[in-house]
């Protein structure tokens, strides 16, 4: 199965999602339920404390049954679940409920431990001990406070005596409240801060898709294309460079590199032409010889004791084509003979400079003007020094002989392009001669085209080809009928390459 | 014993036919076979003035015919008719004492040329004894000799091509001299010059170092006797820029070898032939 990558990257967001909205919930719910907690303490104590303040009139004047009634007055009110007064001997002295009054409480329970846990009861409880939280049989959550009712000099002086004035307590006030509907709250506050984390994480999770879909999803999906392509044998396949980041910058790559492989391919291609014309080359020379040598031998001595006449001429025309033949052999055992360039450091410049010497008194006699330009402080690329002159030499013969009349000039130029892969030393020889026909264009480098019909065996751009693609290099041929012809020749630039300055 | 001017050994019938009658035709006389083995019979049974052989024949090759004469009868000039005129033929052809060889296809013309030249260095007894060639050039630099078929004079970048013994005074009278021009490119071993003589023949000069043609001999263009009169000096072809000096020097021998090589031959010579 595929996990596509945009799946994991959710799922990682998912999971971290989850882990930091989880901690932030849980602190968050722990402060509400402790803010919560506090609000009913302190209410519960202060509900306690009217209760206690409500019966203290009565209670100095004894009167029981004003006592009873505003117990059961309070009891009534939703949410008290328990309300009864108790004397220090644990006898119920007032409840809302009077069937449960005179009844007795166990000092020894949960209740009445908080003060009776020694032999000796305490006499004063701190606030936080007052109070306590409990379950009940019904699984209610309640919050109890006890209030002691202290003896005051009013109650053992009042009149009915009910109180020694040596007593400190005289009994507790026991009032439990219901906690069920705090409870509900906070669990209703936690679904819905749940209930949020996880719509924030669905929302995120929504939207990271969306936009990694936008941003990687789609190109990554294009690149896949294309390399797909690519590797079918659509070497021109390109695709959109619409922005600057990384993935834009891969698809420019991408198209670079594709460009790359449609030239290797080419040169490839034409290396591989070149190389078997080489061997059949060497193959038809081999097996023609003999039978031409027969054609010749006896043409030509037939012509030697012709007499003048038709015959003769005829005899003349077989020799001279039979020459030709031979001239066609010669010209593929040489293209044939290339030999692997000598390769050592080379000034491109001085190369130039030589090549243009070789042919310097031919294009004197020609009345050929050259104009160069060389970029000086060229680096020395890895290269066969004559191999190149004789790219050279072969690219300004060719000029020279692309000259009809008129004003004739030949510009030469050197220098340094950046290309993909390095830097490259770009030479031109630009001529203002006949050019070349555009159906021509494309086999200029193809051994044995030529339009010289009186000279040339048509294997110079040939050989030239051969050289250049030997160094690594490119070359290129741009014309135009009449206006004349550039040949670009690129040479990749060595990583180790050192700058000199060019001789004049 | 019977004598001959020519033995022809090629083993391709309609080119031994073809030499055979253009020989014949110009009043030579020819002895033919098409295998080694039959032309040492045939040169121990009678003597031929000069060897004319193809390279590549059934069984033993024309190397070792040439060995085994230049060997025996080192005074007979043999001519190889090389197959496919690799640079390879025709520099082991040189190196192995051959007078010069004739690449396939030729025609009439250009046969007669080398057939003549033979022929006339075979007149002159010994062409291995010929006046030997000067060491020096006339600039200072040594002369590098194509066997006896050209020479080079290196010096400053620069190399000066001129012909050998085996064309200097043996030409006869110059016709035409064509030699490549200015920008041409040049290639060991294959022909930079072509000399047309009035005897209708064609004598074709192989280029000692690959190169491109950077000058002609102007004085040579106006008196092309010199070639004859003075091969070594006056007498250069073309001055041409090497492009491959270094591995190429190595096919061309400093005449302090070639001197001791000739004076190996002539100690030849003496022998009596042991066909």
């Amino acid at each position: 199965m595929k996990i596509r990558i945009i799946h994991r990257v959710l799922a990682a967001v998912v999971a971290v999602s989850v882990l930091v909205l989880s901690v932030s919930a849980w602190l968050s719910s722990r402060a509400q339920d402790a803010a919560l907690s506090e609000r009913v303490e302190r209410h519960a104590l202060l509900l306690s404390e009217t209760i206690k303040n409500s019966m203290r009139h009565a209670m100095l004047l004894d009167e029981r049954e004003m006592v009873q009634r505003t117990v059961e007055a309070i009891g009534a009110q939703r949410g008290l679940d328990q309300l009864r007064v108790v004397s220090k001997d644990g006898t119920v002295v007032f409840s809302p409920d009077a069937t449960l009054v005179g009844s007795h409480v166990d000092l020894r329970s949960e209740t009445c431990s908080v003060c009776h846990a020694g032999r000796d009861p305490a006499v004063e409880l701190p606030n936080e001990r007052r109070i306590r939280q409990f379950v009940d049989a019904t699984g209610t959550r309640r919050l109890g406070v006890i209030t002691p009712i202290e003896n005051e000099p009013s109650c053992s002086q009042a009149a009915c005596h009910a109180h020694a004035p040596g007593q400190r307590v005289l009994g507790v006030l026991d009032v439990a409240v219901s906690l069920a509907d705090v409870d509900r709250e906070v669990a209703s506050s936690r679904s819905f801060t749940i209930g949020l984390s996880l719509a924030a994480i669905a929302a995120i999770s929504a939207l990271l898709w969306a936009i990694f879909h936008r941003l990687v999803g789609r190109p990554v999906g294009r690149l896949l294309a294309a390399t797909r392509a690519v590797a079918a044998g659509d070497l021109s396949y390109r695709l959109p460079v619409r922005r600057t980041d990384e993935l834009s910058q891969l698809a420019a790559s991408f198209n670079e590199m594709t460009v790359h492989l449609a030239e290797a391919r080419h040169q490839v291609y034409q290396s591989n032409k070149l190389a078997s014309l080489g061997r059949l080359a060497a193959g038809i020379a081999h097996e023609i010889n003999n039978p031409l040598t027969g054609v010749l031998t006896y043409s030509s001595f037939l012509l030697k004791r012709a007499a003048d006449g038709e015959t003769r001429q005829d005899l003349e025309t077989i020799v001279h084509e039979t020459k030709r033949c031979r001239e066609i052999v010669r010209g593929l055992l040489d293209f044939a003979r290339q030999v692997p360039p000598k390769k050592s450091p080379t000034d491109v410049n001085q190369v130039i400079a030589r090549a243009l010497d070789i042919v310097d008194n031919q294009l004197k006699v020609q009345n050929i003007q050259v104009t160069r330009s060389l970029r000086e402080d060229l680096p020395r690329i890895h290269a066969d020094p004559n191999q190149l002159q004789q790219v050279l030499v072969n690219l300004l013969v060719n000029a020279a002989d692309a000259f009809v009349d008129g004003n004739r000039q030949i510009f030469l130029s050197s220098e340094l392009v950046p290309g993909a892969s390095g830097q490259r030393i770009e030479v031109k020889v630009i001529d203002n001669g006949c050019g070349i026909a555009e159906q021509n264009l494309g086999k200029v480098f193809e051994p044995f085209f030529t339009t010289k019909d009186r000279k040339g065996t048509g294997l110079g751009l040939a050989v030239v080809w051969g050289i250049v693609s030997e160094h690594g290099g490119t070359i290129e041929v741009d014309s135009k009928v009449g206006r004349g012809t550039t040949f670009t020749v690129r040479l990749p630039v060595d990583g180790g390459g050192t700058a000199v300055r060019s001789e004049p | 014993m019977k004598s001959y001017d020519v033995l022809l050994v090629e083993d391709d019938r309609a080119v031994q036919e073809a030499a055979f009658r253009i020989l014949r035709g110009e009043g030579l006389s020819v002895d033919r076979t098409e295998e080694v083995g039959d032309a040492v019979a045939k040169m121990r049974n009678a003597e031929h003035r000069i060897v004319l052989s193809d390279l590549m024949l059934p069984g033993f090759s024309g190397f070792d015919l040439l060995d085994r004469v230049a060997n025996d009868r080192p005074h007979v000039p043999v001519v190889l008719i090389t197959g496919y005129a690799t640079i390879e033929n025709a520099l082991h052809s040189f190196e192995r004492g051959a007078f010069d060889f004739l690449p396939k296809p030729f025609d009439v013309a250009e046969l007669l040329g080398v057939v003549r030249r033979a022929l006339r260095a075979d007149e002159l007894h010994s062409w291995t004894a010929l006046a030997p060639a000067p060491a020096i050039g006339p600039r200072g630099e040594p002369l590098r000799f194509l066997g006896q078929h050209a020479w080079a004079a290196v010096a400053g970048g620069r190399a000066v091509f001129g012909v050998a013994e085996a064309f200097a005074g043996l030409l006869g009278e110059i016709r035409e001299l064509r030699v490549h021009g200015l920008g041409e490119m040049v290639t060991q071993g294959l022909a930079f010059a072509e000399i047309a003589t009035t005897d209708d023949a064609i004598h074709r000069v192989w280029a000692p170092l690959s190169g491109t043609v950077v000058e002609n001999n102007s004085e040579l263009r106006a008196n092309p006797d010199l070639l004859n009169s003075a091969p070594f000096s006056s007498g250069w072809l073309a001055r041409v820029v090497p492009a491959a000096l270094e591995e190429q020097l190595d096919a061309l021998t400093l005449r302090a070898e070639s001197r001791a090589r000739t004076t190996r031959s002539n100690g030849g010579k003496e022998r009596r032939w042991s066909f």
